[in-house]
């Protein structure tokens, strides 16, 4: 799942694939803003056929978190 | 098949329609006020005719100059555009008994769903549903009343034979009645010549969803899917999109089978539209049909690449669509932004003058439709939209981004336009989840305004 | 100074570039002035086709202009004679000419007295809107 969540933020934010760790946090090493998670959610949400709230969103800090929230939706 | 169009028309639309003809090998016919004698319609169609003075009533909406120019050019048939006399069925029988050919849907038709009234019961005999509402035209204060307490408050007095957002008003509870009554009924007068009211149910903040649908003179009807017009100011879309971002599939479905179903159900031949509006409960509403090509119709030839205007004109020539249903396929996602000359600062006033310079984006996905070039005059007389700006992405987000490219690369310099409007627009956190109804743009104006980006 | 040597001059003149050129001989003055047709490159390709009609030097007195699209007709119908012809007097009120449109004969009245100057348009000639037709002075 770790694969697909690092393919998808690569593709969607223009990332290098091997800068991104499960720890990764996404505001501090990768510098996503609000508006860049705005989007990701959105990709995350077509790519993974999942619906990612608001409050899930903001929740958000590390790459694990994305892989764990959407594992628990799938 | 026809050999000659007389475009009754200006702007951008009209450039459209010549250029489709063009394609076509059919001969074009411009007519031009005073005020557009430079107009780029005037000089890419192959004739022209000047039809009156700067004022529409004396020129566009000249019903007899126009029809006169297109015999004395020996045209077999006028494209009435949008706006001005494109639903004007008085217009169309008159084209039908001089002999042309009205490219659109029978006279009779638009006599019909002209009458928002009658449309509605002609949609409640097909099964369509319609917002609760009262059947008849009201003409006594208290009779409305009396219906309005029936409804239930909030309510909206409409004009019957209005559209475009104008000759309505929301009338929140009784004492406001007589008042909005009044102003609806005196601005349906001075729009459309005609002060008939009716009123129904207020669908609080709805998302404006409309179908895109063809008929031909055979009883063949197609649908080329629908279109997402909430982002609306005063009644007056902005934005468009196509698809529909995120509708239930099931909604979709029935809305575009109601759509099929309205169409047949008042025998339609030709492109045309059906607004529908989608409360938060999942239920929509027919609203009303627009018997005429429509300013966002660029979106859904990007989604579906057909090109309306095309099949318009083959219908109109007696030609059956050739194209069925599942023929028609729906790829990607495009957005439109309408570029008005009017000042955002200024409570978005027109803003007539002269373009010094232009820069128009380009590039993979981007659609520009326009009558300006460098130096062209826009006159005080007409719309303030001077410019469609179209992208086209594999998915939503591409588009958007692809949106927000080009309206960086825009230029535009001696009038000032909305541009900046769409780019605050293109990065708002709403906008991008695509979730936005009715209400959004006026609440994200007011938002920009309080922060302090618009003064 | 004798005159051909002055007809020489202006001769020479007008074939130049000079806009301006003052002259003393002795007792004799000559100045003598024109505006020279500047002539520069159009960069920008201006995209406005010429006037169809090609602008003949308006003589003095008012355009009549058709207020409607159709047909010039100079007469009442074929057999009649012309109501006007150039060098006419005309009075206010007089008709000029029938301009048809949709099937109605419409009269075009002369909007003040005057003579006919220039009729720019034959008999049977479609018009738009605007359209010079007759110049009265």
């Amino acid at each position: 799942m770790f694969e697909q969540v690092r393919d998808a933020l690569v593709e969607s934010l223009n990332l290098e694939g091997d800068a991104i760790a499960l720890t990764s946090s996404l505001k501090e090493d990768l510098g996503i803003d609000s508006l860049a998670a705005v989007e990701l959610s959105l990709d995350l949400e077509t790519e993974f056929d999942v619906e990612i709230t608001d409050e899930e969103l903001a929740s958000l800090v590390s790459v694990e978190d994305i892989v764990k929230l959407i594992e628990s939706k799938k | 098949m026809i050999k000659k169009i007389l475009i009754a028309n200006r702007g951008e639309i009209a450039v459209r329609i010549i250029r489709t003809a063009k394609e076509m090998n059919i001969e074009t016919v411009a007519v031009y006020s005073t005020a557009d004698k430079k107009a780029l319609h005037v000089q890419l169609a192959d004739e022209s005719v000047c039809i009156g003075s700067p004022l529409a009533k004396d020129s566009y909406l000249n019903m007899f100059s126009i029809i006169q120019a297109a015999c004395q050019t020996g045209c077999d048939a006028i494209h009435p555009g949008f706006g001005f006399l494109s639903e004007n069925a008085e217009f169309a029988r008159l084209v039908q008994e001089c002999g042309l050919i009205f490219i659109g849907p029978n006279y009779k038709i638009i006599e019909k769903l002209g009458n928002k009234n009658v449309a509605r019961e002609m949609m409640i005999a097909a099964g369509v549903p319609v917002i609760p509402g009262s059947k008849d035209i009201i003409t006594d204060i208290e009779k409305g009343k009396e219906d309005a307490k029936k409804l239930g408050y909030p309510i909206m007095v409409k004009a019957s034979n209005g559209g475009g957002g104008r000759g309505m008003r929301v009338v929140e509870n009784e004492n406001e009645f007589e008042t909005m009554f009044r102003q609806a009924k005196s601005e349906a007068k001075a729009c459309f010549g005609d002060d008939d009211v009716y009123i129904e149910k207020l669908i609080r903040n709805p998302k404006h969803i409309e179908v895109q649908v063809v008929g031909d003179q055979f009883g063949n009807v197609i649908h080329l899917f629908e279109r997402d017009c909430s982002f609306q100011r005063r009644n007056q879309k902005m934005i468009e999109e196509a698809p529909c971002f995120k509708l239930d599939k099931t909604i979709r479905e029935n809305m575009l089978n109601d759509a099929i179903k309205a169409c047949q159900a008042t025998g339609y031949d030709s492109v045309g539209t059906i607004e529908f509006l989608l409360d938060q409960s999942g239920a929509y509403y027919f609203m009303e049909m627009n018997t005429r090509i429509q300013v966002e119709h660029p979106i859904t030839e990007m989604i579906t690449g057909v090109d309306l205007i095309k099949l318009q004109i083959k219908i109109a020539s007696h030609n059956k669509i050739n194209l069925k249903q599942s023929d028609i396929q729906q790829k990607g996602y495009a957005i439109e932004c309408r570029i008005n000359a009017e000042d955002i600062e200024k409570d978005f006033a027109p803003q007539p003058g002269r373009i010094d310079f232009m820069h128009i984006p380009g590039g993979r996905g981007i659609r520009i439709d326009s009558a300006m070039y460098n130096g062209c005059e826009i006159s005080p007389y007409y719309d303030s939209m001077i410019l469609k700006l179209i992208a086209y992405g594999d998915t939503r987000l591409e588009c958007i981004k692809k949106m927000r490219r080009a309206l960086g690369e825009l230029i535009i310099d001696g009038v000032t336009t909305n541009t900046k409007f769409h780019y605050y627009t293109l990065h708002s956190k709403e906008f991008i989840e695509g979730l936005y109804d009715t209400s959004f743009c006026e609440n994200f104006i007011k938002e920009l305004k309080d922060n302090g980006t618009l003064i | 100074m004798d005159t051909n040597k002055i007809k020489a001059i202006i001769q020479m003149f007008e074939e130049s570039q000079i806009s301006k050129l003052d002259l003393q001989d002795g007792d004799l003055k000559l100045s003598l002035e024109k505006n020279v047709e500047v002539v520069y490159e159009n960069i920008k390709k201006e995209i406005t086709i010429e006037e169809k009609t090609i602008e003949e030097k308006e003589p003095i007195g008012n355009a009549v202009t058709s207020p409607l699209v159709g047909t010039y007709y100079s007469a009442s119908d074929a057999t009649s004679k012309p109501f006007v012809q150039v060098g006419d007097q005309v009075k206010m009120g007089d008709t000029l000419c029938i301009i048809e449109a949709m099937k109605v004969m419409n009269e075009l009245k002369a909007p003040q007295d005057g003579t006919v100057l220039n009729i720019h348009i034959e008999n049977g000639q479609t018009v738009e809107f605007g359209q010079t037709l007759i110049t009265i002075g």
